[in-house]
């Protein structure tokens, strides 16, 4: 088992974050050991109520829920702007796992496509 | 911090303080330091002493003869030496071996290399609850079978193998039979006379005994010889030859002699702590026990959870020291072989977690073990892009 960090340990244990629907965003899949959604409200094109669901490992669960924490509140293209070595640098996640991460970064963006669709659709 | 409750007995187990006596009584200068094979003076003769007393215990407790007894370092060499060694003394007899798709590394590994050496394999499936049908061995043999290696109780799941009805099915074919015990020692009674039994493999370490040390046992009646894996030194009848590393034997033979003592109170009361932990933890939705629900040794429970992530639930549970799989498969990353072997779905073989219980477990812990499972289960749940409704 990769050794995990405190710091993974505090964002892993948190519990589930209140998550919006406005616009959601999901990718992986349970059978290839990764599945992440996340959802958010939108108010004045800033997300709120920015949380996420996982069938993840422990760093990627800490690592969504830095993600949530970070951008919510913020505007919504942060969501199509992540930087994933930073994420990795802040949670020691072992380079192994940059495949999963990517899974977290395609979440966050299919997130940002369905806002930039639901806005084409309805003139946000 | 405080250090997790430790509930993972099958990898091993903590030192019985009588055991650590022995042993540090051993190791003083006034007794038997000396070199076993040294029997030309007093320091040596004193050692072998030792010696002859754990093998005694050894003996006693299979219902063996203390001359059948070889040491080793433990029930990883045990199964080397009787598959290795016997297989290549016998190759006239047959260079085919039949053993189950669920042993320890230990036999599979072997079991590998004697394929790369021109021997021959059949590794028998267990069903879905994890037993091995004794007439599914008996269909694996052929003409030229000429060892059978099952294990006594599973590493993983705890479910024991119907060992005297396999070994009976051998005596009756001429076949070498090897048990690998190292898990059942102390928990089940063993008695190779009974189980027509030729070679057990044993180690210390899982009876509360010392690390590094463990035991063959070799039919005196039916096996000639094995072809050791060290040379040189002649120890052992050149079997497995090296200076005998005698506190650690002595340690095997205290632990021994505490298990023929206490063995029934003590399955009893693991039993029932195992029981209270199942108990609990059948509560929760959707978690399932690995392996036939009564052929199991009193220690081990095995279970899965269905629709979680293998890691997180092992790191949600990091206050508890147990396993998922077997602790030398944790290493791995890998799925449990042997849960898949039982049918078990990638998802469920990952997410599962071994808890193992000994002889200082007590009812404090496995309540605490069952709430903070109970407490993982739901944090992960809550985060499942499933539950809601995502």
């Amino acid at each position: 088992m990769p050794l995990y960090t405190g710091k993974v340990g505090e964002y892993f244990r948190r519990p589930a974050r209140p998550m919006g629907s406005d616009i959601r965003g999901a990718a992986g899949s349970e059978q290839r050991g990764t599945l992440i959604v996340f959802a958010a409200d939108l108010r004045d094109q800033c997300l709120h109520k920015l949380g996420f669901r996982a069938f993840a490992c422990p760093h990627i669960i800490a690592a969504c829920n830095r993600v949530a924490e970070q951008l919510d509140g913020g505007p919504v293209q942060a969501l199509n702007e992540l930087r994933l070595d930073q994420l990795q640098a802040e949670f020691d996640i072992p380079v192994e796992k940059a495949g999963k991460l990517l899974i977290l970064q395609d979440a966050a963006r299919a997130c940002y496509r369905d806002y930039q669709a639901r806005k084409q659709a309805s003139g946000y | 911090m405080k250090n997790p409750i430790y509930l993972d007995y099958a990898a091993t187990t903590p030192l019985d303080p009588r055991v650590r006596e022995s042993m540090l009584e051993c190791m003083d200068a006034e007794h038997g330091f000396g070199n076993p094979s040294s029997t030309t003076h007093v320091y040596g003769t004193q050692a072998a002493r030792q010696i002859d007393r754990s093998a005694n215990a050894v003996a006693e407790l299979l219902n063996a003869d203390p001359a059948e007894i070889v040491w080793t370092s433990g029930a990883t060499e045990s199964n080397n030496l009787a598959l290795i060694g016997a297989a290549r003394f016998r190759a006239m007899h047959g260079r085919h071996i039949v053993t189950t798709a669920i042993e320890h590394k230990s036999v599979l590994e072997s079991c590998r290399w004697l394929e790369t050496q021109g021997y021959e394999v059949s590794y028998v499936e267990p069903d879905v609850t994890g037993v091995v049908a004794p007439a599914a061995i008996a269909a694996a043999l052929r003409p030229d079978t000429s060892i059978v290696s099952v294990m006594h109780a599973n590493n993983e799941t705890g479910v024991v193998q119907d060992i005297a009805a396999i070994g009976a099915l051998c005596r009756a074919r001429e076949l070498i039979f090897h048990v690998d015990a190292a898990q059942s020692l102390g928990k089940l009674p063993l008695d190779v006379k009974a189980q027509q039994i030729d070679m057990l493999s044993m180690n210390a370490h899982k009876a509360c005994g010392p690390k590094g040390v463990g035991a063959l046992y070799l039919n005196a009646g039916r096996i000639r010889r094995v072809e050791p894996l060290l040379h040189g030194g002649g120890q052992q009848r050149g079997i497995r030859p090296g200076t005998l590393p005698v506190h650690q034997i002595v340690g095997m033979g205290a632990a021994l002699r505490i298990i023929q003592e206490e063995m029934a109170d003590e399955v009893l009361r693991i039993q029932r702590l195992r029981d209270r932990l199942w108990a609990g933890i059948q509560q929760i939705d959707g978690v399932l026990l690995n392996g036939d629900s009564s052929r199991r040794i009193c220690s081990i429970l095995n279970v899965s959870v269905e629709g979680l992530e293998g890691e997180s639930l092992r790191f949600a549970l990091t206050d508890l020291a147990i396993s998922g799989g077997s602790a030398c498969n944790s290493a791995s990353g890998e799925p449990s072989y042997v849960l898949r072997s039982l049918g078990r779905n990638p998802q469920l073989a990952e997410a599962s977690v071994r808890f193992s219980l000994g002889r200082f477990s007590t009812e404090t812990d496995v309540d605490h073990a069952v709430s903070r499972f109970a407490a993982a289960v739901y944090l992960l749940r809550s985060l499942l892009p499933v539950a809601s409704g995502s």
